[in-house]
């Protein structure tokens, strides 16, 4: 792809088209969760993202703006096109409207993926995705991501869902995880089906020792409803786990309006160095905001990974994603990555 | 754009390597996707070269050039787009230019021309825009979808070590040395790289043969640089400034430096070396000039600070250039020969005016500092002097191990090991360095044992060759294999030149070596296997463990 006509999207809003709409699971003849492929038809771009990351997705509706988080579900070798797994929610407007309503040709807002639930830059020997639901969107698009490098570790995909039917990607994740031994499947079901491999029953405690009876580099990544969380905390917190590093995303993020434009507006940056006043705009990281008055800062992967953003904080707080690649003695001096951190106050920068 | 070939590359769950709009080192995904379009059309400039050989038709003139541009594209030398379009018009030219010769030569002979095809047959326009979107199909990784991860890894390592070893043929030619064997060698390894070679035995055999290349190019080099400036004789050199207006040389380029130094005398302008310069102090006729003041500076990654610090011009000859604008010093920096970056002014020709009328507007250093020093200069020479000195202390049992600690520079954290290793080497061992890698301890007073310095500076990443020389004077003396002596290499890597380096030391036979801070980006596990299971090639570990190691081997 041309890099010149196909910039790589890290800033500002794109209308994405709908070019695919793929049925995932059905209730009756309703539709309860599709996969949505997404692409920039009229301006193409490149996607980077973090495997585990979402995408804000908005529209109108009924003459008001509507915008959503949706966990990217697919994989990040593909860069021409996103996808984003969607289910029904009980008053859910945007996610009913995107399974009910919306056509391939159809056309949504969306800001550039971001959110720090994603993959650590060094991968523990086990990774346990434990999902519920529609949490299993992120899952995905790491088990895609991991199958398909050459991480030789194990990855535990341990679901939780009500019934069969309702298990979104069910078809890949069996053929999946019959050619990839790395791979452990187990569909945690409240109403088992026998055929399927996992342990019968919902998650309980005893089911995810008979999962994990082993712990050594053992990491946690969990998502799904809040309700869904706090039930695999308490498991978790159980002393056979102490200590073994938990990330967790809450998906009802796809279920509850977010606010854009936290505090963030009308903050300003002020660069000392080099004599600029800096006016960053919503709620955009700090390294839109530096680039665009032209300073010389490098984004490299742009995603809270690579560090070559990192500039220190003077005067004034910020709210970061990530630090991954910031040593504890750089955190202290105030270091910061640019391109994963927000303004919560007017600051003062210093770029080196 | 899609770059792997520095240690600073970027490393995700996911994949290895830049992929992104812009590269860890800041070049940009457009100055990349040229520089693959540029390394494309430089193998089918080789092809032709390779071609117009068999009619005894040799052009050194384009046999330079080929390098230059070669270099242009190693890591932190040429960030300028227009620069590396310019390269890509040259080498149209230059592969026109040899296809004509070549294509005549056949006729002349009632031969009938090969038919070319890849990097050879291709015709692109000089148009940005279509360069850049043919560029993939350049791309270092182009056939990942046909071939193993191992054999695009085993391509790039043939690459980046040619790289390497055209970037000291460079060196070399501006100091008068070009050796046709050697650019026969060159143009055929660069062209059978162009057709994308699948065989991993070719492709290992090719790794060798590179670094045998670059054993002779590092030859060539030592002889241009100590016919040209004498032989290195053991210096101290300062560390601090002294009070006046200064110019900085910083690379390796020591012809630079020299003209420099002869425009200069008389302008009161002191001249500092930086980074990889610093050894150009131990060569007489370079040493001669009383203006040449000191070393200023460690190594390449702080520039930003020390440079914006710096009260003069400042002249960059080869890698590492990085950013000026982050110490806002774009108008006092300048570039030379392979080396850019957009809006910089890059001097061509031999006169630096621009560079003392910059130096001569500027305030200088206001007061002499109370100086301090690090040595340097125990090259090929002053080692093979020292050589009977050295055997008789390690005879008599006072010198019990050599550690050669060396090679480049980064600012990972990681790198503190390199620093460690050699405060830890015990006072019954020697410490020979080379490369920018000691600017982390060279400042340490390491004293002597029965009156030979511990702490010995073979000189800039080229020296190997007078290292890999003392290895062999010392074999000869203890009548054994250089695998046998009492010495430990404990390198560190960041771009190309350690790349070919490294397969020089294997090309030699030489095993044990310890390599960090991290595995090249594009060394798979099973190469690394390889390379770990032939050549018992060793990843840094912890400093304490490493060193009991080395001292039990």
């Amino acid at each position: 792809m041309n890099p010149l006509e196909h910039p790589h999207w890290h800033a500002g809003s794109r209308q994405l088209t709908c070019v695919a709409k793929q049925a995932e699971t059905w209730q009756g003849d309703t539709l309860t969760a599709a996969t949505l492929v997404l692409q920039d038809l009229a301006s193409p771009c490149r996607f980077a993202f973090l495997p585990g990351q979402y995408l804000l997705i908005g529209t109108e509706l009924a003459g008001k703006p509507v915008q959503r988080a949706y966990s990217i579900s697919s994989s990040p070798a593909q860069t021409d096109r996103l996808a984003i797994t969607v289910k029904r929610v009980a008053g859910g407007r945007l996610s009913n409207y995107l399974l009910d309503a919306l056509q391939p040709g159809m056309t949504l807002s969306a800001q550039p993926p971001q959110g720090h639930f994603h993959l650590p830059a060094t991968l523990p020997d086990q990774v346990v995705l434990l999902s519920g639901g529609s949490g299993i969107s992120p899952m995905l698009s790491m088990t895609r991501a991991l199958l398909a490098s050459d991480y030789a570790g194990t990855v535990h995909f341990i679901h939780s869902a009500k019934r069969r039917e309702e298990v979104i990607a069910l078809a890949w994740l069996l053929d999946t995880a019959a050619r990839h031994r790395q791979l452990r499947l187990s569909l945690q079901l409240s109403e088992p089906a026998s055929e399927l491999p996992g342990l019968p029953g919902r998650l309980s405690a005893e089911t995810l020792a008979a999962l994990l009876p082993d712990l050594q580099g053992v990491e946690f990544f969990l998502c799904g409803s809040d309700r869904y969380l706090a039930g695999v905390r308490a498991l978790l917190a159980h002393p056979r786990y102490a200590g073994l590093p938990v990330h967790q995303e809450a998906f009802d993020l796809g279920a509850q309006p977010q606010d854009p434009t936290p505090q963030a507006q009308g903050h300003r940056i002020t660069v000392p160095a080099f004599d600029k006043v800096v006016a960053l705009q919503g709620d955009e990281p700090l390294l839109a905001a530096l680039e665009r008055e032209g300073l010389p800062i490098i984004g490299a992967c742009r995603t809270g990974v690579c560090g070559s953003c990192k500039c220190r904080v003077l005067a004034g707080e910020v709210h970061s994603q990530s630090s991954l690649p910031l040593s504890p003695e750089e955190q202290a001096q105030g270091y910061v990555l640019a391109c994963a951190s927000r303004a919560a106050s007017d600051l003062t920068l210093a770029l080196n | 754009m899609f770059c792997v070939q520095c240690e600073h590359t970027i490393r995700t769950p996911v994949a290895t390597g830049c992929s992104y709009a812009m590269g860890m080192c800041g070049k940009t995904g457009e100055v990349s996707d040229l520089q693959d379009v540029l390394i494309y059309l430089l193998q089918g400039v080789s092809a032709y070269a390779v071609a117009a050989r068999r009619f005894g038709l040799v052009d050194r003139a384009i046999d330079a050039w080929s390098c230059q541009a070669f270099f242009a594209t190693l890591t932190n030398v040429n960030f300028d787009a227009e620069r590396i379009l310019a390269f890509i018009g040259e080498a149209q030219q230059a592969r026109a230019k040899l296809k004509e010769g070549y294509e005549a030569a056949c006729l002349a002979q009632g031969q009938q021309p090969e038919a070319m095809t890849g990097p050879a047959a291709v015709e692109l326009t000089g148009e940005k825009a279509a360069l850049l979107s043919w560029a993939p199909t350049a791309a270092v990784n182009r056939g990942k979808e046909q071939v193993s991860e191992d054999i695009l890894g085993l391509r790039m390592l043939c690459l980046y070590g040619l790289k390497g070893a055209a970037a000291y043929m460079e060196h070399a030619r501006v100091l008068g040395e070009q050796d046709d064997a050697i650019g026969a060698e060159y143009h055929e390894i660069m062209a059978w790289l162009g057709q994308d070679p699948a065989d991993m035995n070719e492709l290992i055999a090719c790794a060798m043969r590179i670094g045998q290349m670059n054993f002779k190019v590092m030859a060539l080099l030592d002889k241009g640089e100590t016919d040209t400036f004498g032989h290195p004789s053991p210096v101290q050199v300062n560390i601090k400034p002294v009070k006046g207006q200064a110019i900085l040389v910083s690379g390796h380029d020591l012809h630079d430096l020299q003209k420099i130094l002869e425009q200069t005398v008389g302008t009161g302008i002191r001249v500092y070396t930086h980074g990889e310069m610093l050894p150009a102090h131990a060569y007489p006729e370079l040493n001669k000039y009383p203006h040449l003041v000191g070393h200023y500076g460690t190594a390449w990654q702080n520039q930003q600070k020390e440079f914006a610090a710096f009260p003069g011009a400042i002249v960059m000859t080869s890698n590492c250039i990085i950013n000026p604008d982050v110490g806002q010093y774009r108008d006092r920096i300048f570039t030379r020969s392979i080396v850019g970056w957009p809006g910089v002014c890059h001097i061509e020709g031999d006169d630096f005016a621009t560079v003392i009328a910059k130096a001569q507007s500027l305030a200088g250093f206001p007061h002499d500092e109370i100086p301090a020093y690090t040595s340097t200069g125990f090259a090929r020479n002053a080692l093979m002097a020292a050589a009977p000195a050295v055997i008789d202390q390690v005879k008599a049992g006072h010198i019990r191990h050599f550690f050669l600690i060396g090679g480049c520079d980064g600012d990972k954290s990681e790198r503190s090991y390199y620093t460690d290793m050699a405060r830890a080497v015990p006072e019954d061992c020697l410490i020979l360095t080379l490369a920018c890698g000691k600017f982390r301890f060279h400042s340490f007073d390491y004293g002597d044992i029965n009156g030979i310095p511990r702490y010995l500076d073979v000189g800039q990443c080229n020296d190997a060759y007078s290292a890999i020389q003392l290895a062999i004077a010392l074999a000869d003396a203890f009548g054994c294999g250089v695998n046998d002596l009492p010495l430990s290499l404990v390198l560190s890597w960041f771009e190309q030149k350690a790349i070919v380096i490294l397969l020089t030391l294997l090309s030699l036979g030489i095993k044990g070596i310890r390599v960090g801070p991290t595995v090249p980006g594009f060394l798979t596990p099973n190469l690394l296997a390889f390379l770990q299971e032939n050549f018992d090639l060793k990843l840094i570990g912890s400093v304490e463990q490493d060193l009991a190691d080395m001292l039990a081997a």
